[in-house]
């Protein structure tokens, strides 16, 4: 499955290289999460295509994923 | 010297109408943090003639002092003023920058219970608090009183703006942001915070303060808005 995955500030040293991902049969973000190595808790907003979901939206081919951890710095 | 309205104002038209620039005028607005974003956004707003004397006001608040790890980013920190109130060096600096600016500061440290008192009377709210709990604690003020808030927040080079309109739920990007009774540590505290990220994210809090004291509808509502540096993305977030 191709994804396009962006990992924002902290969580930017998961970051993955591939854009194509072996995740199994209908792939939740979830998994997506488990793959890179992701503690759940770090992740505060998570979205596919510019659109908030959660862990256990269903993975579409060619989504773009953002994940991004808590931020509240001024 | 002082300068006349017409040398002050002329740059912004006619991108700002006369009519806008008045609603600039007429604004009250209430800031709390006079920090990273707070300098820069304070500075912008004085430049643009928001609160002008005898028609509107801007109220803003820090209880903190400078410190030296501060001027890597902070408008109002200088070698000068480190050690002195942040709230007494944004007086100064805003006198400097326009003197027709009707900017009263607290120099304390608002806390859940002070907001309703520092927000009374405004119009719009800031957001320029740099600590997470805080934020969520005005923005639950912001929508008891009923009152829009332009929120946003920092970490390394990645930042984020959303606006608040009364009204909105509860359930709204801030609990997914920012966490609900959190106590998550923010990305900020291992990344630190960097100038061109900061003040870029705080001209766009200016930029939303503008559209809502002019009566323009509002660039960031309804949606989060993510910019990241590392890579010149810009990623605009709904919730459904």
């Amino acid at each position: 499955m191709l994804l396009e995955v962006k990992c924002y500030a902290t969580l930017a040293k998961f970051q993955p290289k591939e854009s194509e991902f072996h995740l199994g049969p209908k792939p939740m973000l979830r998994d997506l999460i488990a793959f890179l190595g992701i503690p759940e808790a770090e992740i505060k907003i998570s979205f596919a295509n510019g659109v908030i979901v959660g862990p256990e939206y269903e993975l579409q081919e060619g989504d773009r994923v953002g994940l991004f951890p808590a931020v509240g710095g001024g | 010297m002082s300068a006349s309205f017409d040398q002050r104002y002329i740059r912004n038209f006619s991108t700002l109408s006369e009519a806008d620039q008045q609603r600039l005028h007429t604004a009250r607005i209430c800031q709390l943090g006079l920090g990273g974003l707070g300098g820069t956004l304070l500075e912008m707003l004085a430049r643009m003639g928001f609160g002008r004397k005898g028609k509107g006001w801007i109220r803003a608040a820090d209880g903190d002092v400078f410190e030296a790890s501060n001027l890597n980013r902070q408008l109002f920190c200088l070698e000068s003023t480190i050690g002195r109130p942040k709230a007494e060096a944004a007086l100064e600096r805003v006198q400097t920058v326009n003197s027709e600016v009707d900017l009263s500061t607290w120099q304390a440290v608002v806390g859940p219970k002070d907001m309703p008192d520092f927000i009374q009377g405004a119009d719009i709210v800031l957001d320029a608090l740099g600590d997470l709990p805080t934020k969520l604690a005005l923005r639950q003020a912001a929508a008891e009183a009923g009152l829009p808030m332009i929120s946003a927040a920092v970490a390394g080079w990645t930042g984020f703006i959303t606006t608040q309109l009364p009204g909105d739920p509860d359930a709204g990007i801030f609990q997914g942001v920012l966490g609900q009774n959190d106590r998550t540590e923010g990305a900020e505290v291992p990344l630190g915070t960097l100038a061109p990220c900061v003040w870029l994210i705080a001209s766009l809090q200016c930029r939303e303060a503008v559209a809502l004291a002019s009566g323009h509808p509002p660039l960031f509502h309804g949606c989060l808005h993510i910019v990241d540096l590392t890579d010149a993305s810009w990623e605009r977030i709904t919730f459904h």
